[in-house]
């Protein structure tokens, strides 16, 4: 094997390893990693990386038990399973993430979680076209927009169940050309919305409230992307989601992100999103929902990123202005030893439907990057709900801890 | 900056909108329609079961309101949309009997005439659907689910540039 093929798996095997039900990273930017393309088959990060995006995550993100030395060889254990070097045409890999989720005070009070089972495939050829697709394994309705096969709705349910039973999942399949140099990619299929931080954290309010989470967020459209050493984006047409039915509650419109480089360590982005249904499955209304926000990325030192979204959110019926509201969230994150980071993130949302005053989060997380392939995390959510149309508020407490390992 | 966006997050708290149900709508369709009382459901004609907040405006009777232009705490919406039920002859129910009919009758423009043992006739004015008395079906997810009609057009061409081709 060749040490730049080397170079080029074992960060993919690495970043596998960090990824959530779908990874991403925007903390990167405190290694000068603005861009996303470089590293992600999706131009605007997150999921499958590519052999470069392999290598610099065994190079940058894993632990290493000494300190790696400048000239050190990527590790053989970035490939693909650990040791299969593949050929430069056809890229590879797969995600495993289960853990659990402690709720105290709930029913159940502990509750297993398979988060993501899946395989990745992408093919590039002529240095010009790429073919990418994802296909897995789903349980209950963490993924319903997501399923494939079999269908699942309300008249499927298991006698007493209220949820989509194990299920075959495909979240992403798309083709794409490159132009200008590879600083453009166009694609078509379906794929991630480009909208404000693609971080994996879920469900935090800024992703679940504009419906731009990696884990269940994508639409099929076509997207063009741009990516530069000071400017990058991403403009998509929403076509809707055809893996869930009937047409009616399928969204159309745009999706958009732009993001510019202040400094080679500090980012500013603005996010803007349309779509339109003839029912949203709330109310069976029409709806056009509204998001448009600004985020920023910024590493005062090496060691530490802060991250940060806020997005106006407006929905509406034909004519009329339904409601208002906000998503927003700051995360600082800091990495004390390299592959081991601490986060403390603050949110905050309303929905316009009557809360008395904001949602409110407090996350405080671990990640541990230990070895080729391998994360755990430890993610401890504390949520202050409102007092909403009657209903008093509340607060609740809960502990997510996972497994993450990439092929 | 912080004091900018903490100002910004309280503005948008204040001015977000809160959907309440409206408690004087029931009185307000009285007093519009010139009924002898309030619709015997209360808010339950347009709150599912009764229950009340952001989002419950589910009954098909609610549902029309809201497609006619019904919004919260705006009197003159559920006059505006009572009238155009009233011209678009809506019967939720599609027993022949229209809405305001029914709440004229004093029964229920969510169940059908033979249904809520109502009177029949209740104004007689009945044979209008309105089109607005369709439920959707429910949201299923997984492919098959439903006719693509874009998938569908793209098939159509596809086929249609073979056949050319092969001309």
């Amino acid at each position: 094997m060749s040490s730049s093929s080397s170079r080029w798996l074992k960060p993919l095997l690495l970043s596998l390893l960090l990824a959530g039900p779908a990874w991403a990273f925007p903390w990167m930017v405190k290694h000068n990693y603005g861009s996303c393309a470089a590293c992600h088959v999706d131009p605007s990060g997150a999921g499958q990386l590519t052999q470069y995006g392999r290598a610099q995550s065994d190079i940058l993100l894993r632990w290493h038990v000494t300190p790696r030395k400048e000239d050190d060889e990527v590790s053989s254990t970035a490939h693909f399973l650990w040791f299969l070097e593949l050929p430069e045409v056809v890229n590879l890999s797969g995600n495993l993430r289960v853990g659990g989720l402690l709720r105290p005070g709930s029913t159940p009070v502990f509750v297993p979680q398979i988060m993501a089972t899946e395989l990745y495939g992408t093919v590039n050829l002529l240095e010009r076209f790429v073919f990418h697709g994802s296909a897995g394994f789903g349980v209950r309705n963490y993924v319903a927009p997501a399923i494939v096969a079999p269908r699942c709705d309300s008249t499927h349910f298991a006698p007493g169940q209220t949820q989509c039973g194990p299920s075959f999942i495909s979240r992403e399949f798309w083709v794409g050309a490159k132009f200008a140099e590879e600083a453009v990619l166009v694609r078509a299929g379906r794929m991630n919305l480009p909208f404000g931080l693609r971080n994996n954290e879920h469900y935090m309010f800024v992703r679940d409230l504009t419906k731009t989470d990696i884990n269940v967020g994508q639409q099929v459209g076509v997207a063009a992307a741009y990516n530069s050493e000071l400017l990058r984006g991403e403009v998509m047409a929403l076509l809707g989601n055809y893996q869930v039915g009937p047409d009616a509650y399928r969204e159309r419109g745009y999706s958009l992100f732009a993001e510019y480089a202040l400094k080679p360590n500090a980012y500013l982005g603005l996010s803007s999103m349309i779509a339109w249904s003839q029912a949203d499955p709330l109310q069976q209304l029409p709806l056009t929902r509204h998001a448009h926000g600004l985020f920023v990325r910024v590493a005062p030192i090496e060691s530490l990123a802060i991250l940060g979204e806020l997005d106006l959110l407006v929905w509406q019926q034909p004519g009329l202005l339904d409601r208002l509201g906000f998503a927003a969230m700051a995360q600082g994150d800091w990495e004390p030893l390299q592959g081991v980071h601490v986060m403390l993130t603050l949110e905050g949302a309303h929905t316009g439907m009557g809360e008395m005053g904001p949602r409110l989060g407090v996350w405080a997380s671990a990640a541990w990057y230990l070895l080729p392939h391998v994360e755990l995390r430890l993610d401890n959510v504390l949520r202050r709900s409102p007092p909403q149309n009657g209903a008093p508020g509340r607060v609740d407490y809960s502990l997510l801890f996972q497994l993450h390992t990439f092929l | 900056m912080t004091a900018a966006l903490t100002r910004l997050a309280l503005l948008l708290t204040v001015v977000a909108a809160p959907a309440f149900a409206t408690a004087t709508y029931p009185t307000a369709i009285k007093t519009h329609l010139g009924l002898a009382a309030e619709p015997p459901q209360s808010c339950g004609v347009c709150h599912r079961n009764n229950v009340l907040g952001a989002g419950t405006v589910t009954t098909p009777f609610g549902t029309n309101m809201r497609m006619r232009g019904l919004v919260p705490n705006n009197e003159a919406s559920l006059r505006t949309a009572l009238d155009r039920m009233d011209t678009d002859m809506v019967d939720s129910d599609a027993d022949t009997v229209t809405d305001l009919a029914e709440l004229r009758a004093v029964t229920d423009p969510n169940v059908a005439e033979s249904a809520d043992g109502g009177t029949g006739g209740g104004g007689g004015t009945g044979g209008g659907s309105g089109g607005g008395g369709e439920v959707l079906p429910p949201l299923r997810y997984g492919c098959g689910a439903s006719v693509v009609p874009g998938l569908s057009a793209l098939a159509v061409l596809l086929a249609a540039s073979r056949l050319r081709r092969r001309r």
